[in-house]
This record gives C-alpha cells, structure tokens and sequence, in this order.
C-alpha cells in the first residue's frame, strides 16, 4: 500500500513529532507498505494560523492511505484519512493565555479560537478514525471540540539501544531548555537536597542563561552539568549510568524520556500537573510523583539518590511496563482504522 | 473540460426512497454507472451489499446504514443514515431536513472564554419559561436573546424555532422528548430528565454541543457533502479555495478569505 504520513514542518528545528514521523514511516515500510513522510511549513499566529490548515486543504494526494499527525496536517482531504494525533494547536485551545500564546480574550482571540475550533471539528470528523497520542489528547479533544478518539501508545526513541546500567551519582535530564519543560523546578529541587547528589540537564533552549543564573544564586553551579545537545550515544549512556530521571513539564501530551527512562531501568521523578506523563508514572511503583516545589522535588531525589535499592526496584518496575512495547500494535490500528 | 467524475452504485435489493433522492442530486455533478458492470469507477454508493467485488475495495466508499453500521460501514468514506441516528465518524443524515437558521456555532470551551471575556459567571444555564428568558436566573431582553444562546452554557428550551436556533449557534440544548421527535432531532439534544447532569459534565455538554453542530451540517447539502467526502468535487479550479473554506463553515467576513483571496490576486496578471 503507498501511505503518506503528513506533518507539519517547523524549519530548523527537529523534536518529537519529527521523530515520531520518521519512526512510523519506517515501521510502515518494515512492514512492506511504500511510506513517506510529507511536511508543509506552518505557522502559529493568529495573523496566519489558518494559512496551513488551508494549504493543507488544497494539497493533492495522492496515496492509498494517509495517517494525518498534527496541527495543520489532519485539514488534508482524502476518502481514506486516518488521524493519530499529536496535538492541536495548543495555543488556542488549553494554553490560550499563556505566556507564550497570542491568544487572549480579545475579540479576534475570540473568533480565531471559535473558529479554528470549527475547522478542527470538520477536519477531524472526516477521518475514518481519530487516535490520539495519549489520554490526555484525547481528553483535551473530548472537551474543546467533542469529539471521541482513542489513545494509541506507542514506543520512544532509541526503544531498542536504551539499556540498564549502574545507579551513579546523579540524576539526569534530558529536554528542551524552555518554559513549558520546567527545567528550572530541577534547578531549583536541587538546593533542597542533602545528599550532594549532582544533575546533568541536558538539551537546548533559551533558558539557558536563566537557568545559569538561578544555579549561581543558590551556589549550586558545580553541582550541575549543562552539556547542551547530546548525541544519541551519549544520550543512552546519561540514562544508563543516572540514578533517576528528573521530568516534571507543564502538561506534557506524551513524553518520551519517561518511557526512554523506564527503558534505561530508572525510576522518574514527576510533578503532578505534568499531563501524559502521569499515564506511566505510578507514585511509590515506579517513580515518585510530586507536587512540583522545589522542596517535595528536592526531598524525591534525596530519597532516590539515597536509596539505590530503592531506585533499582522502581526501575525494574517501570521497565517491565515499558519493555514489550513495539510499532506492530500502532502499525496494525491505524491500518485498520 | 475535465470529465465528470464516476460513482459506482453497488445495489442489493430495493433502494430507499430517501438514497434515490441523494443519487438523482448527486447525478447532476457526477455520473451514475452500475458498479456490477463498470469496473472502473471513482468511488461507489453501496445499499444492502454484504461484499464488494474484485477491484473495488479500494475505492473510496459511501454506505448507506439504515439500522446501525452495515457490513461494509467498516473503512467507509462516509456513512448514510436515517436522520433519527448518529453514527460516529464521517455521516450524513438523509433526507436532509429542511433549511434551518444558519450562524456561526460557538463550541462549549469558546462560550467559556466568552463569558471570562465579559466578566460573566464560569457557568451561565438559560432557560425559556413561561414569562420569557431567563439567564441565570435574570430575565433576558429581547434583543439579546441570540447572544444568550451564542454564550450560555446549557440551554432548557420548548419552542421548536428556538431550539433550531440554539443548534444552529452550537447550543447544548435540553427540552421534551415531542419537540425532539417533532424536529427529527435524534442525539443532537438531551431530555429534560438529563438537565441536572448535563449542567455538572462539561465533557457531555461539549459532546452535545457538538452534536447539535453536526446535525446542522447534515441539514445543508447532503449531495455536496457526500462528493466532497468521496472525493468526487469537480468544481472550477478558481473555485477550489472558498470552496475548502465553505465547507469548513468558514463565515464571509472571515479575515482568512481575505487572506486567500490576497493570495490568489496576486498571482494574476495586470488587468
């Protein structure tokens, strides 16, 4: 079968959703089927955010199959869509008024939200089945626009290199230096241990300088490594050698480090409010999940830091949850939606 | 001239009136063949078929389902179905019941944002009684009753002409079961028994809501709908584009038509 898996582009830039495309084209194709991916730039204003989803409409395609992902992508027409959904655009639905959304509660916030949430609903109700990335997708999607979806988990990158290792002195990381990440809550915890245990947070952003500052005013900068981009090589060996994962973003649609750690044998360190995470984080199984001040993050990893036996269990716990996942299962739902 | 696109109709025993009527629309923009016959067809029509023949799995499908989904309602493009039903996915109601008010609906989490943007109460249930509207408990003036329906969170109505407005804004509505019958409304509102639920679940409210706006879309063209899901548009290519945002629901005074129209312009030669 010849399927396009389509997405959109954010021109140099490249995160989960590339990956998650680039996966799923070469699952399709392991599988025998003719896939590629297509990508149309898109852009997030409110002054053009409905230019893609009407570039999108106008695209031919030309394919037996094809699995629309995320925002504008799903506009696309075709007698066989398939939706699996990363997310909307999130800046005019459940992040409307944040920091880093236009939308507020202006008049033309108020149109653009009304109707991108109608060219949403059209769009997504051609599709012969919508799946979601995770529950919360799928509850975002049942409460903005009224739709039913089902969630459709699939595997992390670096699935089948990820492996365990010994517990070492840290814990570790790995994500983008922005807002909506809260890489700062690890900076932060860190001042509330007692144990000395050090951080690498690895990843790129414009935090940076922000979060450099905060480690000098608590006189914690030689606690913590700021290695920037790691390779994948280095990034499996940081997994492999930390004594817990640290990963508690605002409202996360999926997450992939806490699959990747639970891959790695290592137990998560969460926040309440950290959104699709929380769909594997067990509190007390197999990570600890806090209520996201520096103190509670700080007192979680003293506890793991401190306790290797502790850390190794709920590692182990949360590698049993993960280690049988493949693409088989996603591969066979959405080809048969 | 490009040539008419081709729908196969793949018929088993007698065909409803109500799909007759679609099909004898449908042949004023596509052409009609009979799918046992003709091998090659853009997309097919199938009534009371259990089974496609050879070649044609693949091709684009509409089904008419009129108890439930039919055996091959299963990867279907678009499903056919009486009006009193709802069937998930893409569906369209036939017949198509006469034109109702049309205004642009407004989604249960927007009327939330509208309502914070006007300083108004989080929840806001209106209710049509015997001596006029009344919004929260506060009578509703005349001339505000359609922004009452655009920004209220639940609404309890009687009068069938306001309950076809109220769906048309995308309104959750709740009233009695005759006007429901009356109006063919199927699950596009919920009983009055289901008033005190439906004000504490947002989640169904927005379902409702939802329902209320497929339904309208539903009432408007079936034939148009049903070709555009099967990919059977053969309109003018200067057309293509307020043609997309059409079916989107996209209103005239929309900034994005200026957009695309500015998009367009630019692309022609000195006049």
């Amino acid at each position: 079968m010849d399927i396009l898996v389509c997405g959109a582009q954010a021109p140099f830039s490249r995160g989960g959703a590339e990956m998650l495309i680039d996966n799923l084209v070469a699952a399709l194709q392991a599988r025998g089927h003719r896939a590629e991916a297509v990508r149309v730039p898109v852009g997030w204003e409110k002054g053009r955010v409905f230019d893609g989803p009407l570039a999108w409409r106008m695209l031919p395609m030309d394919a037996d199959l094809v699995i629309a992902t995320n925002f504008p992508s799903y506009f696309l027409q075709h007698p066989r869509k398939v939706v699996w959904l990363l997310h909307q655009h999130r800046g005019a639905y459940d992040a409307a008024g944040a920091a880093w959304s236009d939308v507020g509660l202006d008049d033309t916030s108020l149109e653009v939200q009304r109707l991108l949430t109608e060219w949403d609903a059209v769009a997504l109700g051609e599709a012969q089945h919508v799946f979601t990335l995770s529950q919360v997708v799928t509850d975002r999607l049942d409460r903005f626009n009224g739709l039913p979806s089902t969630p459709l988990y699939h595997p992390a990158p670096l699935h089948d290199r990820l492996h365990e290792g010994p517990f070492g002195d840290y814990v570790f990381c790995p994500s983008r230096l922005e807002a909506n990440k809260r890489p700062d809550l690890l900076v932060d915890a860190l001042a509330h241990t007692t144990t000395g245990v050090r951080a690498v947070l690895a990843g790129r952003g414009g935090m940076r300088a922000d979060l450099e500052g905060r480690l000098a005013a608590a006189g914690t900068a030689d606690r913590v490594s700021l290695p920037g981009f790691v390779s994948d090589e280095e990034l499996i060996e940081l997994f492999a050698g930390a004594c817990a994962v640290v990963y508690a973003p605002f409202d996360e649609d999926y997450g992939y480090v806490t699959l990747q750690a639970f891959m790695a044998g290592k137990p998560v360190i969460t926040a309440a409010d950290s959104g699709g995470v929380l769909e594997w984080v067990q509190d007390g199984v197999n990570g600890l999940v806090t209520d996201g001040t520096p103190q509670a993050m700080g007192a979680a990893i003293d506890r793991l830091a401190g306790d290797p036996v502790l850390a190794r269990r709920m590692g182990a716990a949360g590698r049993e949850l993960v280690k049988d996942m493949t693409w088989d299962p996603v591969v066979d739902a959405l080809l048969g939606a | 001239m490009s040539p008419r696109a081709r729908l196969g109709l793949l018929v088993g025993g007698s065909v409803p009136d109500v799909v007759l009527d679609l099909v004898r629309e449908l042949a004023g923009s596509v052409d009609i063949v009979d799918a046992d016959l003709v091998t090659t067809p853009d997309a097919l029509l199938v009534v009371g078929r259990d089974a496609l023949g050879p070649g044609l799995a693949d091709l684009p499908r509409a089904v008419w389902c009129p108890s439930g989904p039919a055996p091959l309602a299963a990867g279907a493009a678009v499903l056919l179905h009486p009006r009193d039903q709802v069937l998930p996915g893409p569906s369209v109601a036939l017949p198509a019941p006469s034109a109702g008010p049309a205004r642009p609906a407004v989604g249960t989490a927007v009327r939330a944002r509208v309502r914070a943007a006007r300083g108004l109460p989080a929840d806001l249930v209106l209710v049509e009684g015997p001596d006029g509207w009344l919004l929260d408990g506060v009578p509703v003036p005349e001339d505000a009753r359609e922004s009452a329906l655009a920004l209220c969170s639940v609404a309890e109505l009687t009068d069938p002409d306001t309950v076809l407005l109220a769906l048309a804004w995308g309104t959750p509505v709740v009233t009695d079961r005759s006007t429901a019958d009356a109006l063919d409304l199927g699950g596009a509102v919920a009983g009055r028994d289901e008033a005190a639920a439906l004000r504490a679940d947002p989640l169904r409210a927005a379902r409702l809501g939802r329902a209320a706006t497929r339904w309208c879309a539903a009432r408007t063209r079936p034939a148009g709908r049903v070709r555009g899901l099967l990919g059977l548009e053969t309109i003018a290519p200067a057309r293509r584009l307020s043609a997309r945002m059409d079916d989107l629901g996209t209103p005239d005074t929309a900034y994005v038509r200026g957009r695309a129209q500015a998009a367009v312009d630019s692309l022609r030669g000195p006049r």
